[in-house]
């Protein structure tokens, strides 16, 4: 796929989710909404992981934090939703930084220890705060962020706008860091921690950045949960929450941009079809669990993975074979890391 | 002072099961270099089974003890048949797919529970009688001396096995250096299943001696997993003495804290557990008795 291609491609995609409001229903655009946020979710995690190469398990903590956050913000300090979006997401960001400093000494499989604990110690709190947060019930928001006076739609509507706008804008930034010399350092950690340092990357100072924005895109995914819900419990963001990130991730392929959106979707709507095949609900985890590890064994790279190297074999077919004599060697025999399409 | 005392012993109880838990998963680790999530869960599925073969209103209704025993039997073929069908695949894969690989395994693992037996909470009998002995002013019940019991006969059990049985030094063998254990004539792979297995029948213990406890149901392992790898955290993730010490200093660690600091009180025991694991990787990443790991680069 080249480079035009693929920009008709986003734009087609942008342009029909922008007109969704006048074409589908209020239910579909709730929906819509919920894979909106696990999209940025989901991209948060894979900022850390898929970029990165740093393992969490903690992101539905982050999520959780920033959500609590908004909904005790808006109900109990009478914020506005527009105030509690600044702050949800840089509190997010700070508790993601703090859990990054560890992180400089504690890799690959300990640092997921850590960040479990961190999800496993997150759901408790609500529940140690009770008279504050309601506890396990959870708390419902009476305030909703509604559309404008002057501007004559929906609130179902403007709420969806807003969700999406800034899901762009998050995507767009991580698309522009990526190429960018900070990204190519990011990427560089992940493959070769100690070539990047001796290449002159500040690995530590690189290192706690990438968990910040990750753990603020997380926040922001936490923001969105409670105005698309208006609601927040702690079972929202148990352990479970962040191993869904991380089948999110893998279906959809780490390390890419559209992974995330095909993982969230893969994420809200599999549930449902489950569901109406007659099978039980109680056997959608299994489903997933199944999925993951089928998916991390057969196509590592995810559907978006999977995706660019169909299209790559569609345009290669249509190129003139390589002259004969100098034999025509794979790409996965010229680089040992991951495609990054 | 008795209270102290008392908080102690209970946190020695407590920890034992922790040790327990802590071991299993040094098992694995030390077998195959993986941290395996799914420890709790694979426990927790073996004692839905140890409750099905003793239940009397929902299960066959046998002698706990005998329930206990096909439980564990149980997770000795359960972790030998995930090791050769899930895991083998990914022996020397990188760690982050061994990681979502065994997060995979949680995920099936837990809502299959659920499907076969209940989500509901269930009742297990405990194979120890109810009651205490009084010693001055602290009470040792006899559920905590049982489980203190069984669980120190396990542990020299597994020395033995590791220290004088052809089994448990081809089983060291294959995972310290696998080539010279191949040349050898030990099964290298066969020795990672059994590895497993008995990793399984461990958790599978712990899991039926916790049981009268926690009561019986599909999130029942989910916190005792973390105090379990804040244990192996502790103990230096590759010492199985480690473990079982490691066990007994989180359990009383986490008696005190919450008995004494009143913020944490029992909502927030679990961030003591957390804090351990923080702690102990900061300060001292090989934990007490794990070995400093040489890297060549």
């Amino acid at each position: 796929m080249n480079k035009t291609t693929n920009r008709i491609l986003w734009a087609v995609l942008l342009g029909a989710l922008v007109l969704a409001p006048f074409f589908v229903g209020t239910v579909e655009i709730s929906a819509f909404q919920k894979v909106i946020y696990l999209s940025v979710a989901v991209m948060s995690l894979n900022v850390l992981t898929g970029f990165n190469g740093q393992a969490s398990i903690g992101h539905s903590a982050f999520m959780g934090i920033a959500a609590y956050f908004t909904a005790l913000a808006v109900q109990s300090h009478g914020w506005s939703y527009w105030a509690a979006l600044p702050a949800s997401v840089l509190v997010a960001a700070l508790v993601g930084a703090a859990a990054g400093v560890p992180a400089l000494r504690i890799r690959g499989m300990n640092l997921a220890l850590v960040t479990l604990g961190l999800a496993m110690v997150f759901p408790q709190l609500p529940v140690r705060f009770t008279e504050e947060t309601g506890g396990t019930q959870g708390m419902i928001l009476d305030e909703s962020l509604g559309a404008p006076a002057f501007l004559a739609v929906s609130d179902v509507a403007w709420r969806y706008w807003v969700l999406l706008t800034l899901a762009v804008l998050a995507f767009w930034l991580v698309r522009n860091t990526r190429a960018s010399r900070l990204g190519r350092s990011i990427i560089a950690i992940r493959d070769q921690p100690i070539a990047a340092h001796t290449a002159g990357v500040n690995v530590a100072a690189t290192k706690i950045s990438v968990f910040a924005v990750s753990a603020g895109m997380a926040g922001l995914a936490g923001w969105m949960f409670t105005v698309t819900n208006q609601f927040v419990s702690p079972s929202d963001f148990t352990v479970l929450v962040s191993i869904n990130l991380l089948l999110g991730m893998a279906v959809g392929g780490s390390g890419t941009l559209l992974g995330p959106v095909i993982g969230a979707a893969f994420l809200h709507y599999v549930p449902d079809a489950v569901t109406a095949t007659g099978i039980d609900p109680v056997l959608t985890p299994v489903l997933y669990g199944l999925v993951l590890i089928l998916v991390v064994y057969f196509l590592p790279g995810g559907a978006a993975g999977g995706l660019a190297q169909l299209a790559k074999r569609f345009s290669t077919a249509r190129k003139p074979s390589p002259p004969a004599g100098e034999p025509a060697r794979p790409v996965s025999q010229l680089t040992s890391s991951t495609p990054n399409p | 002072m008795a209270l102290f005392l008392q908080r102690v012993i209970d946190g020695i109880g407590n920890g034992m099961l922790y040790g327990a838990v802590a071991l299993a998963l040094v098992l694995i680790y030390r077998a195959t270099g993986m941290v395996n999530f799914a420890q709790g869960e694979m426990a927790m599925f073996c004692t839905f089974v140890t409750w099905k073969l003793a239940d009397h209103q929902f299960g066959i209704g046998l002698p706990i003890v005998v329930g206990i025993a096909g439980g564990v039997a149980f997770g000795f073929l359960f972790g030998m048949a995930l090791e050769r069908v899930v895991i083998r695949p990914f022996e020397s894969a990188d760690h982050l797919r061994q990681m979502i690989v065994t997060l995979g395994l949680f995920l099936a693992i837990n809502a299959l529970a659920a499907w076969i037996f209940t989500a509901d909470t269930q009742r297990l009998a405990s194979p120890f009688p109810s009651g205490a002995l009084h010693l001055g002013g602290v009470s040792l019940s006899y559920q905590e001396l049982g489980v203190v019991g069984v669980l120190l006969v396990m542990a020299l059990l597994l020395r033995e096995l590791f220290g004088r049985t052809r089994l448990g030094l081809a089983m060291r063998g294959a995972s310290m250096n696998p080539e010279s254990s191949r040349l050898l004539g030990v099964d290298v792979s066969r020795m990672l299943m059994v590895g497993w297995g008995l990793s399984a029948a461990i958790g599978a213990l712990a899991g039926a001696l916790v049981a009268p406890a926690v009561f019986v149901s599909p999130g029942m392992m989910q916190t005792l997993l973390l105090y379990g790898f804040a244990a192996a955290v502790l103990g230096g993730f590759d010492s199985a003495p480690g473990a079982l010490v490691g066990g007994v200093v989180v359990g009383v660690t986490q008696a005190l804290v919450s008995g004494y600091v009143s913020a944490i009180g029992t909502q927030l025991q679990l961030a003591t557990a957390f804090a351990l694991i923080l702690a102990v990787l900061l300060v001292r990443p090989q934990g007490l008795f794990g070995r400093v790991p040489v890297e060549r680069v």
